[in-house]
């Protein structure tokens, strides 16, 4: 289990903080959500984490072991997905995996697997420098889980993926998550969040705003709505219908009964829609 | 450990085979080497050259001189022709013989800027022909005797050779340990390998070696084609691989407090600098104020000197590896820290 505890970074030295009593536990199996705007916080939490950034106050815990007294070795459980594309464009991209999975103590994967799995077959002996960015984001998750981590921090790991790419990507993490692997999702995209994630966690400047699962967080804080679309004349109009609201569901059966109704559907409150309630801005 | 370092190693090689390093230390080794060999003269005049009019009866000095293997053109026949000639050519003196052999008064036309050390070499050389000419026994007030067995002159040219091979190594080493750094930093890879089981030792191991590697290639290129086999390459291969190493660290301990190389250019252009000062001393030996002797690359230029052209000097080599190594030791420890802690963990 992971226990992150009052988690404060301060990167001024003012004490002006980016992250400020940001407390959370993964269980061990879990896709946790990280759920925020940019320049909320998300990264930071992730990089101290991973050990990228030093830890200045709180703790962070792998089965109550402080984050501080890791050594090496912890790398070895652990896999990172970045965000940004970090990789050595002079190399390939089968020489990029290689040479990361050389640094491990563990078996690793195949190289040329992983790149068949996030569907870089055809780029492996291709530079680094001459993927576009969506392949560059493949080749570095695929790098991420080549030492097999128990532990997987994937930082926006679709950002600039097309929908088919994204799903195989979706797929594999899914795939993970099944064979035991817990895994720290870091990302702004409310879909992918609500898709793939256990719980989440809503988190706005520097503070977490709600923890707990996508379904249990819209019960909570979503309200229950139906859309309508019927003829007006000759064109097509619509309307939302809060139902738990008296005046609204009075308004849907007259409207139901004076028009001409061409489709209905019941929707529930995205993600989004519920974190602009919690913290009064959009994820975007 | 050893895994991880050769891992490292065989990625650091491949980068820098695609930066095209390896070819540029090939290209600049063989393209010094061709100037050595074949541009760059066997002996170089330094001191200015004299254009004569020898106005005496019969022009016996000038007959004399053309014998002894002096070029005609350098003669003239008149004292305007002598006085143009050294004012269209600054970097000559002109030397006017008048009266007879026995009563020869010589002039001499100067340009204003000669060093008063060639105008008393210039008359002290005229003294003496003027003694050989009229048949006069050579007046010798001195004798010479030498430390050790009187060893070969070095020609010009090859005597540029431990300038070219030491701080050429110095140079290429620096920057391409920075341009190294700042790859990594600038692609973010450098990110990756901080969460990774990959440590510091075996970081700036990989990242000397390749520097190394990159010096006896360039340097063993250059001294086999400008001496041949016929040299102590061991003692050489020490001092290569210590000083390489010396400024891999050196690099490392620089670059890693710059976010970029336009930031980092400054401080390389000064260290660069300051590294090429020894070459004075090694121009002008009898120039070498304590500071210069200070420098890491003055004791090298010399040792490899000496390994290049034996004098029969002997105990340079341990004294030399001694000090190499304390440095190497010093750097070594400041580098890994500043590399711990602002390369690889907590850093920018």
């Amino acid at each position: 289990m992971i226990s992150v505890k009052n988690l404060y970074h301060d990167y001024t030295g003012k004490g002006l903080y980016a992250v400020s009593d940001v407390s959370f536990a993964i269980e061990e199996g879990e896709i946790f959500g990280f759920l925020g705007p940019s320049g909320a916080g998300k990264s930071t939490v992730q990089n101290i984490m991973t050990g990228l950034l030093e830890l200045q106050k709180g703790d962070v815990l792998y089965d109550n072991q402080s984050i501080k007294n890791m050594k090496s070795g912890f790398f070895n459980r652990i896999g990172v997905s970045f965000e940004h594309p970090n990789l050595y464009s002079k190399l390939t991209g089968y020489e990029n995996l290689k040479y990361y999975g050389g640094l491990f103590d563990v078996p690793t994967e195949n190289p040329v697997k992983l790149l068949g799995m996030v569907g870089l077959e055809d780029a492996v002996n291709k530079k680094a420098s001459e993927y576009s960015k969506g392949m560059k984001q493949r080749l570095v998750f695929a790098r991420s889980i080549i030492n097999n981590p128990e532990i997987l921090f994937l930082d926006e790991p679709l950002s600039g993926l097309d929908p088919s790419t994204a799903s195989v990507i979706k797929e594999i993490i899914v795939s993970k998550k099944k064979a035991g692997c817990t895994i720290f999702l870091t990302t702004h995209n409310m879909f992918v969040a609500d898709e793939l994630c256990d719980r989440v966690a809503f988190i706005n400047e520097g503070r977490v705003a709600a923890i707990d699962s996508p379904r249990n967080l819209k019960l909570e804080y979503g309200q229950k709505s139906v859309k309508v679309e019927y003829k007006d004349e000759d064109s097509l109009a619509g309307e939302v219908f809060f139902l738990e609201n008296e005046k609204d569901r009075t308004e849907f059966n007259n409207l139901i009964a004076s028009r001409n109704i061409l489709t209905i559907h019941s929707q529930e409150a995205t993600l989004e829609q519920i974190f602009i309630k919690l913290t009064g801005r959009g994820l975007a | 450990m050893l895994k991880r370092f050769m891992n490292l190693f065989y990625q650091d090689i491949k980068v820098v085979i695609r930066n095209r390093f390896l070819t540029v230390v090939l290209l600049l080794a063989f393209v010094i080497a061709g100037l050595i060999n074949f541009v760059i003269p066997q002996n170089v005049k330094i001191t200015p050259k004299e254009l004569f009019f020898d106005n005496t009866a019969e022009r016996v000095w000038e007959k004399e001189l053309v014998k002894r293997g002096m070029e005609k053109d350098r003669f003239y026949y008149s004292r305007d022709e002598l006085y143009k000639a050294v004012q269209n050519n600054k970097s000559s003196l002109g030397i006017m013989a008048e009266g007879s052999l026995e009563n020869t008064t010589f002039t001499i036309i100067r340009q204003g800027t000669e060093p008063e050390e060639i105008i008393n070499v210039l008359d002290a050389t005229l003294e003496n022909g003027i003694r050989e000419f009229r048949n006069l026994e050579k007046a010798e007030y001195y004798e010479v005797e030498f430390l050790r067995p009187r060893s070969e002159p070095i020609p010009f040219n090859k005597n540029l050779i431990p300038v070219v091979l030491v701080f050429e190594v110095v140079m290429l080493g620096f920057l391409m340990i920075a341009v190294m750094i700042f790859q990594e930093k600038q692609e973010g890879s450098i990110r990756a390998y901080r969460v990774s089981p990959g440590g510091v030792l075996e970081y700036i191991f990989s990242k000397a070696s390749v520097i190394t590697l990159l010096g006896l290639i360039y340097g063993g290129t250059i001294v086999v084609l400008t001496r041949g086999l016929g040299i102590d390459y061991l003692s050489l291969t020490a001092l290569i691989v210590l000083t390489s190493i010396l400024i891999t660290l050196m690099g490392l301990l620089l670059s890693v407090f710059f976010r970029n190389i336009s930031e980092f250019f400054f401080i390389a252009i000064a260290i660069m600098m300051a590294s090429g000062i020894p070459i004075i001393a090694y121009m002008y030996p009898s120039f070498a104020p304590p500071f210069m002797t200070w420098i890491p690359s003055y004791p090298v230029v010399f040792g490899v000197r000496e390994i290049l052209f034996p004098t029969g000097k002997e105990g340079f080599m341990a004294p030399l590896v001694w000090i190499l190594l304390l440095e190497n030791t010093v750097l070594f420890a400041a580098s890994y820290w500043a590399v711990q802690r602002k390369l690889l963990r907590g850093g920018r």
